[in-house]
């Protein structure tokens, strides 16, 4: 079932428009991740679902009923924002509080329900302390007990883990995913990371200029961008410029400035068609024994080897004009002996070399 | 060469820093204390316990804790709209209620207010209906001490709402709360601080306006003579001691002003933001 659907959503800003006709569905329980640039419309559509923006036009749909026309507050829906936004004033107990006062609860009621939510986030001897001397993941868990003691119909978060160190970044983020499965809530997260849309999203979106340029799970999106702005977005490392060559079904064999390529697609193309051809470093298999001649089978030499966090990037000449890039981890390539010059046969899956069609 | 010319232009430039420094700090405190040491504590005792000075002091200080309150009734409200709405005209606004009357001279705001409130004047002929007349009156007096505070007051307050992050403001929208409920229980008191000193400045500069009293209620009668106005007419008449003593009592009330906001409320402010 659709927990969130946004049908033709616009909104300008003077001349400038900044979200057009955007339409997409958020299903029950899954954490969606609107990922974009800074200035692609993200904070926008945020304020728009949660009714501090009214859009120009279009419909905001949540279980089924238009609340296009209510206020934020009526909307039922948990926001955690970028800086938490804690109410300064008012201690930790009354910041989860808030929300409930105002739907005037019961006060056994109400103090039931907030000493079950600081238990649940761990929260226990933190009641009366102020925001000032919290630590960045109590104030995060205390955003998020806040926004969930109103049982909202969904949670919208607007980049929630970019405000802390690595450590913490990397914890809450682990916690953030255990929650939405065990509360089966629905998440719409917005953030511009895409290392962080990878590692937490169900589904995801890319915004930009106001549209979405694809969606869907990490794994599709990732290995099979649909345009080269998703592709050079999520920094597809190998982008290469060929044609088709023969087409039997979906097999395609494509030619580039020197070598052949082989893989299957399910697009609409022609023997002479343009394409622009996308291979993850990961699908690149690099080894220093001898290969099999066969289908994407390379012999090349390394180029240049640098280090990328845990892994190495290795960039290697299969041709005096074409370079492909692949990673290894350093163990492997402390094992492999790698240095530069040094010849290495490549090898690549067929079932990640996707296409995208030049128009 | 290059090393020791370098050396002798930084010890050149911090040398002519602290010199001027020195100056203007001598200069302050000999004003400050001049007046300390042009008058005996005597003569300072026998002036204060005199009914002219008694009754300016009371005139003084009811006429600017009045214009402190109207300052605040207005204010608070006007900041408010300047901070966080948007509309047609809102530049005009501000410029209005804020920049022109601060950047007048406050002989020209009471010459504006007198035009305006005499008997022949727009609010005047208004208000002569109803056998008001406010110009030469305590009235005049409050008024003049009120346009001459009220930019600051709102300059300040309205500063402190802008400090106030939205995103608060926004989450207690989505929690269900109305904007009278964000204000009162979120705006306003993150704002106090901001809200007291604005109140402070206002206070203060009323306590020593001059300009437009003078203009617009003569102070020649004891409900309109303030302590700076007497100070103005003491000096006319050679009345040293009576304007050195009025300038005491003035100097010293500044001074707690300045000192709680200078400590008080950097404090204060260091708290919310920590």
């Amino acid at each position: 079932m659709h927990k969130l659907q946004l049908i033709n959503v616009s909104k300008s800003f003077g001349l400038h428009a900044v979200l057009r006709n955007l339409s997409f569905e958020i299903f029950s329980n899954e954490l969606f991740i609107i990922l974009g640039s800074s200035g692609c419309g993200k904070t926008t559509l945020l304020l728009g679902i949660l009714g501090l923006l009214q859009f120009d036009s279009g419909q905001v749909i949540i279980d089924g009923i238009d609340v296009t026309n209510l206020s934020p507050g009526e909307r039922n829906i948990g926001y955690v924002p970028q800086n938490y936004a804690l109410f300064p004033n008012h201690t930790v107990f009354e910041n989860i509080a808030f929300g409930l006062r105002l739907r005037k609860i019961s006060k056994h009621i109400m103090q039931t329900r907030i000493r079950q939510i600081i238990d649940d986030f761990g929260l226990q001897g933190l009641e009366y302390h102020f925001p000032s001397q919290l630590s960045g993941g109590q104030m995060q868990r205390v955003a998020l007990a806040r926004a969930l003691i109103i049982e909202p119909s969904l949670l919208l978060l607007d980049e929630p883990v970019s405000a802390l160190d690595i450590e913490t970044r990397q914890k809450i983020k682990a916690e953030l995913k255990d929650l939405q499965k065990k509360l089966h809530i629905t998440m719409v997260y917005i953030t511009h990371d895409q290392q962080e849309t990878l590692e937490l999203a169900d589904r995801f979106g890319i915004l930009n200029n106001g549209k979405i340029e694809q969606f869907g799970s990490p794994d599709e999106v990732f290995y099979k961008p649909k345009t080269l702005f998703v592709a050079r977005f999520l920094n597809t490392e190998n982008m290469l410029k060929g044609k088709i060559l023969h087409k039997f079904g979906k097999k395609v064999t494509i030619q580039t400035n020197d070598i052949i390529l082989k893989t299957y697609t399910s697009l609409e193309l022609s023997e002479g068609d343009q394409v622009t051809i996308c291979i993850r470093p990961g699908a690149i298999h690099l080894s220093t024994h001898h290969i099999q001649p066969g289908k994407n089978v390379f012999v090349g030499t390394i180029d240049s080897i640098h280090p990328i966090g845990r892994d190495l990037e290795i960039k290697v000449l299969v041709t005096p004009i074409e370079v492909l890039k692949t990673r290894i981890s350093r163990i492997v390539a402390k094992e492999l002996k790698l240095t530069h010059g040094m010849p290495v046969n490549l090898s690549i899956d067929e079932a990640f070399v996707h296409l995208i069609p030049v128009k | 060469m290059g090393k020791l010319y370098l050396k002798v232009v930084n010890k050149t430039f911090e040398g002519t820093n602290y010199f001027f420094s020195f100056v203007l700090v001598t200069f302050m405190f000999l004003i400050i204390g001049s007046l300390f040491f042009t008058t005996t504590p005597s003569a300072f005792f026998q002036q204060i316990s005199s009914r002219v000075i008694l009754v300016s002091i009371i005139v003084t200080f009811g006429s600017s804790f009045i214009a402190s309150l109207i300052v605040f009734v207005f204010s608070v409200p006007t900041a408010y709209v300047l901070s966080r709405k948007t509309f047609w005209g809102k530049r005009i606004l501000e410029t209005v209620v804020v920049d022109l009357p601060l950047s007048f001279p406050p002989g020209v705001d009471g010459l504006i207010l007198l035009l305006l409130l005499s008997r022949t004047g727009i609010l005047g002929k208004l208000l002569g209906h109803f056998h008001i007349y406010v110009p030469y009156t305590f009235a005049a007096v409050v008024l003049a001490k009120l346009f001459v505070s009220i930019p600051f007051m709102i300059s300040f307050v309205r500063e402190a709402f802008d400090r106030v992050d939205k995103n608060i403001e926004n989450v207690a929208y989505t929690l269900g709360a109305s904007p009278f409920q964000i204000f009162y229980k979120l705006t306003f008191p993150l704002s106090i601080w901001g809200v007291l000193k604005g109140l402070i400045m206002a206070l203060s500069k009323s306590l020593g306006e001059i300009g437009a009293t003078l203009i617009l209620a003569g102070g020649l009668t004891s409900s309109t003579g303030t302590m700076s106005v007497l100070i103005y007419f003491a000096t006319q008449k050679g009345e040293m001691d009576k304007a050195i003593a009025l300038a005491i009592i003035l100097e010293f009330l500044t001074f707690i002003l300045l000192t709680i906001i200078k400590f008080f409320f950097k404090e204060s402010t260091h708290k919310i933001h920590a």
